[in-house]
């Protein structure tokens, strides 16, 4: 397997589309998609829970897919954007703003778990089973679309 | 009668017969239907062919002067039952209709068969006896933006089309026996929909009598439909006909028989209640049809829709557990009682 400093994944998803699916499914489309952590940080905010599904969906595709056992919950976001990520962020998200037009606003950090993690271990590093995964994204609403971009790299060193 | 040649369309005025300009001009051939009422049935037969009305408000075909039309008998009609337009012919490709109204004929509106690219587009079919836009063993099929009611079967069908790659989108279906039905075809993507006071809004059956072709429903989206008030009764018995060839169905939104790897997501199903007897249910229904000519419904994904305010059942699931995925859905009332993927709407 070819080994991958950082894994990248792009969402880009209708956000009517979206809003409409959050109204529809109410608490239940928050449960199943949110940790409770992050309905703590987002109460009330259908834009926000929105922008879960996209940025959690680019999660996925950075990480090659949904793993056997996947959950919605292996990413949680925890915070703002750390220092680590802001330069990858940056240049990620110019180069897809040069090809899209669209513009990434927000940006915050992610803890990876479960078969997520596993499946970001097994791109990122085979060898090193315990290492620490670290994830980041950003997101942004443009012309009636909603963008995510994110990004997970291994921590060998223990230094993000 | 006058028809004025122009850059390679004809155009065509009340009075004047369209069957006639149809070939005449012959493959590859734009027809202008001016606004006014049309008194025919017609027969494309050349590919490349589009007809296009000023829309269905403004142009309107009724019955009148009969095409003779070398296209096979739509299933249970007699040879004299008429279809407002047949679309048939040797290897015939790339067809469109689109703007017109389609009314009152005594088989279907419309009457698609082994045609490769079709496009139904803006057409009202109303009050035609059998179908609404009966498309049979196509492929390469749109049919959007149509209206279809009033007619004994389907408002819109596709049927024994196994490569399908169709998309029937923005539909709006009324006072059929199915508003759109799947009838063993696959490859179809079925995208926000409307389809309201039928007796089953949107049927995907995979089920074959004997002498027939291959049946199937494989691999198929059905996404962002409003399946609401579908409370017609249908089936033999009925009194009016409505879907006699069947059984009794009535009260059914959305109904996937049989069905493999297809895929139901963001659909809202609400208040269909049924009339009469029904072999089905609940609003939603994922079911077996092996026992009479189908098979077990396997691999489909049921995701993010809204199902509720049904009666008697918001979802009824006779089909292996472990071979479909639920996620995210709201629904109340369940048979089984709890399903995955499943959440009451109280708790949201």
């Amino acid at each position: 397997m070819t080994r991958s400093a950082v894994l990248v994944g792009v969402d880009i998803v209708e956000a009517d589309r979206i809003a409409r699916t959050v109204s529809d499914g109410g608490a239940a489309y928050r449960r199943r998609v949110t940790t409770p952590a992050e309905r703590a940080l987002h109460a009330g905010s259908p834009l926000a829970d929105a922008a879960s599904f996209a940025i959690k969906e680019s999660f996925i595709k950075a990480v090659g897919g949904r793993p056997a056992g996947f959950d919605w919950h292996d990413f949680e976001e925890r915070g703002e954007e750390q220092g680590w990520a802001t330069p990858l962020l940056a240049e990620a998200a110019s180069a897809l703003g040069a090809s899209t037009e669209l513009t990434l606003t927000t940006g915050a950090s992610y803890t990876i778990r479960g078969a997520s993690r596993r499946a970001a271990l097994a791109r990122l590093a085979p060898r090193e089973n315990d290492a620490p995964v670290a994830g980041a994204a950003r997101w942004g609403l443009s012309a009636g679309l909603l963008v995510a971009l994110a990004i997970v790299t291994v921590d060998s060193k223990g230094a993000l | 009668m006058s028809l004025v040649q122009a850059e390679g369309e004809t155009f065509v005025k009340p009075g004047e017969s369209i069957q006639r300009a149809l070939d005449e001009a012959g493959p590859g051939a734009t027809i202008r239907l001016a606004e006014g009422d049309y008194a025919e049935s017609l027969w494309i037969k050349h590919s490349g062919v589009t007809l296009v009305g000023e829309g269905p408000e403004l142009t309107r075909l009724v019955p009148g002067a009969v095409a003779k039309v070398g296209i096979p008998q739509l299933h249970d009609a007699s040879e004299d039952v008429v279809s407002g337009i047949s679309v048939h012919g040797d290897g015939i490709r790339d067809v469109t209709v689109r703007g017109l109204a389609v009314s009152g004929f005594s088989g279907s509106g419309v009457y698609a068969h082994t045609v490769q690219g079709l496009v139904v587009e803006d057409v009202e079919a109303r009050d035609n006896d059998f179908w609404g836009v009966y498309v049979r063993e196509c492929s390469g099929v749109e049919v959007l933006r149509c209206r279809a009611s009033g007619s004994q079967y389907a408002g819109i069908a596709l049927s024994f089309c196994p490569e399908a790659n169709a998309l029937v989108a923005e539909n709006e279906t009324s006072a059929n026996a199915f508003g759109i039905f799947v009838d063993n075809s696959s490859k179809a993507r079925m995208l926000r929909n409307t389809c309201h006071g039928n007796s089953a809004g949107l049927l995907l059956l995979n089920q074959t009598y004997e002498g027939e072709l291959p049946g199937g429903v494989n691999d198929c989206l059905v996404a962002e439909n409003e399946l609401r008030g579908n409370g017609l009764l249908s089936g033999e018995g009925n009194p009016n006909g409505l879907g006699e060839a069947g059984p009794p169905i009535s009260g059914v939104g959305l109904a996937l028989i049989g069905a493999h790897r297809v895929t139901v997501v963001g659909n809202r199903i609400h208040d269909n209640h049924p009339s009469g007897p029904s072999v089905m249910g609940g609003a939603f229904v994922l079911g077996s049809s092996k026992d009479w000519g189908g098979d077990e419904s396997l691999d489909n994904h049921i995701s993010w829709n809204r199902i509720t305010g049904n009666t008697p059942l918001d979802v009824q699931v006779d089909a292996d557990f472990t071979r479909q995925g639920f996620a995210g859905n709201v629904a109340n009332a369940t048979a089984p009682d709890t399903i995955e993927g499943c959440a009451a709407e109280e708790s949201r």
